[in-house]
């Protein structure tokens, strides 16, 4: 009887957790399910649903430029994903990939002992952690990114932190990313607060903003997979998978973070500093959305 | 007629109220920019800022002693901008949820 009890109450406490823990990303999951299943409907079948989808693009074009029906994992290729010409053209760039030289810089960096004798290696034993990230430190209740997840490892080692967003910096993320690659996106939402986090992203996301007055909602899922100019609009679905990426216009990497304050600033806004708390919630709600995503970073961008 | 000497002596006190506090070109060109400033910051503070109207204010804030009438201007064009931005704001968080996939 006892024994009994002791179970029932045993396991109740278990699925009591299981609740209470699920309670904070009910929301973030629902939009997560919906957001993916927007993004495979979309990219079934184009050509079958033109008129649903791509009104605004010529039915030849669909035929003919158009990789579909896209599966989820297939998202991670961002802007290449859909688009032939933009997918061979990259091919092609990446027979020889320009972030080559970084990531070996990279790897250079995180093997190079600091002024105490340690390396990067004494923080990150195991550097396949980039899955996790961004993730919500309930302790320090903010989100920590990787970017800042390397500079701690500095300053606790007596050095100094690198600038955000591109540089040395960027290229231990490569690295970082590079020995990822394969792993699956697994952002947590842990508590209140990091629910609100979530919620902070999904409304810069979604809201229109700037002297343009439109969102990353109109370009990345309303017009994903159509062209801009000589742009072909990626799906949010997938954007963070590859990050950070050599962008030739940038000629250089750049991570996450700078992307998207380039983006924000497109809108016509001001634009965000790195590591600004309403930069890490866009980072974390976007990456949320690719939760299950396996890691494919880094890679090449016009 | 008690009536009509209230509205006139409202009137009045309004005018003179005016009149003692007509400002001087220093004064205006002070008080643009402050305006600017304080409806910039706000709009800075909620993430909204468009992206020139520090530069406008900034350039106000420089050519507020050489010259003062384009300095007015241009602060009157931040304050505009960043007003904007907030209205504009203000506006949307009504319907951005409705754009989130169901
Ligand atoms: C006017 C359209 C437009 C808006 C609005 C816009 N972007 Fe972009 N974005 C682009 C274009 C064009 C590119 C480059 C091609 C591509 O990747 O889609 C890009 C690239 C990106 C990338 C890189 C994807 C990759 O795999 O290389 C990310 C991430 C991104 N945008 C996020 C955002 C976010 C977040 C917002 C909202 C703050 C946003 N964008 C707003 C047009 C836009």
């Amino acid at each position: 009887m006892l024994k009994k009890m002791i179970k029932i109450a045993a396991i109740s406490m278990i699925s009591g957790t299981i609740l209470f823990g699920a309670s904070f990303n009910a929301q973030a999951e629902k939009d997560r399910v919906a957001f993916v299943n927007y993004f495979l409907k979309k990219f079934e079948n184009p050509v079958a649903n033109k008129d649903k989808y791509f009104p605004y693009v010529p039915l030849e074009e669909l035929k003919k430029d158009y990789i579909y029906p896209l599966k989820f994992q297939d998202f991670q290729d961002g802007p290449l994903s859909w688009y032939k010409p933009s997918k061979e053209q990259f091919a092609e760039i990446n027979d020889f990939p320009p972030y080559e030289i970084p990531l070996d810089d990279g790897e250079a960096l995180f093997n190079k002992p600091f002024a105490n004798g340690k390396t990067y290696a004494s923080c990150f034993p195991n550097p396949a952690i980039k899955q996790n990230y961004p993730y919500y430190d309930t302790k320090r209740d903010e989100i920590v990114t990787i970017g800042m997840a390397v500079n701690e490892c500095r300053v606790k080692n007596g050095e100094k932190p690198l600038k955000y967003g591109k540089g040395d910096l960027a290229k231990v993320v490569a690295y970082l990313a590079y020995k990822s690659r394969g792993k699956k996106i697994d952002i947590k939402i842990p508590n209140e607060n990091a629910a609100k986090a979530y919620e902070a992203g999904k409304k810069l996301f979604y809201k229109q903003r700037g002297y343009l007055a439109i969102s990353c909602n109109e370009c990345h899922v309303k017009s994903s997979g159509k062209r801009l100019r000589a742009e072909s609009l990626s799906p949010a679905l997938g954007a963070t998978t590859q990050m950070p990426v050599y962008r030739i216009k940038w000629g250089g990497l750049g991570t996450l973070q700078r992307r998207l304050a380039g983006c924000v600033k497109d809108t016509g806004s001001e634009k965000p500093k790195m590591q600004s708390k309403p930069l890490k919630e866009l980072a974390y709600f976007l990456t949320y959305m690719s939760n299950g995503m396996k890691l494919f970073g880094p890679d090449t961008r016009k | 007629m008690k009536k009509l000497f209230l509205i006139s002596t409202v009137t009045i006190a309004f005018l003179a109220g005016c009149a003692s506090n007509y400002p001087s070109a220093t004064n205006s060109v002070d008080s643009a920019i402050a305006n600017a400033q304080a409806k910039y910051q706000k709009a800075h503070d909620e993430m909204v800022a468009w992206k020139n109207t520090k530069k406008v204010l900034e350039k106000a804030k420089k050519l507020a002693m050489s010259d003062p009438k384009k300095a007015i201007a241009l602060a009157n064009e931040a304050a505009y901008e960043a007003q904007t931005a907030l209205d504009q704001s203000a506006e949307f968080e009504k319907t951005w949820r409705a754009e989130v996939p169901k």
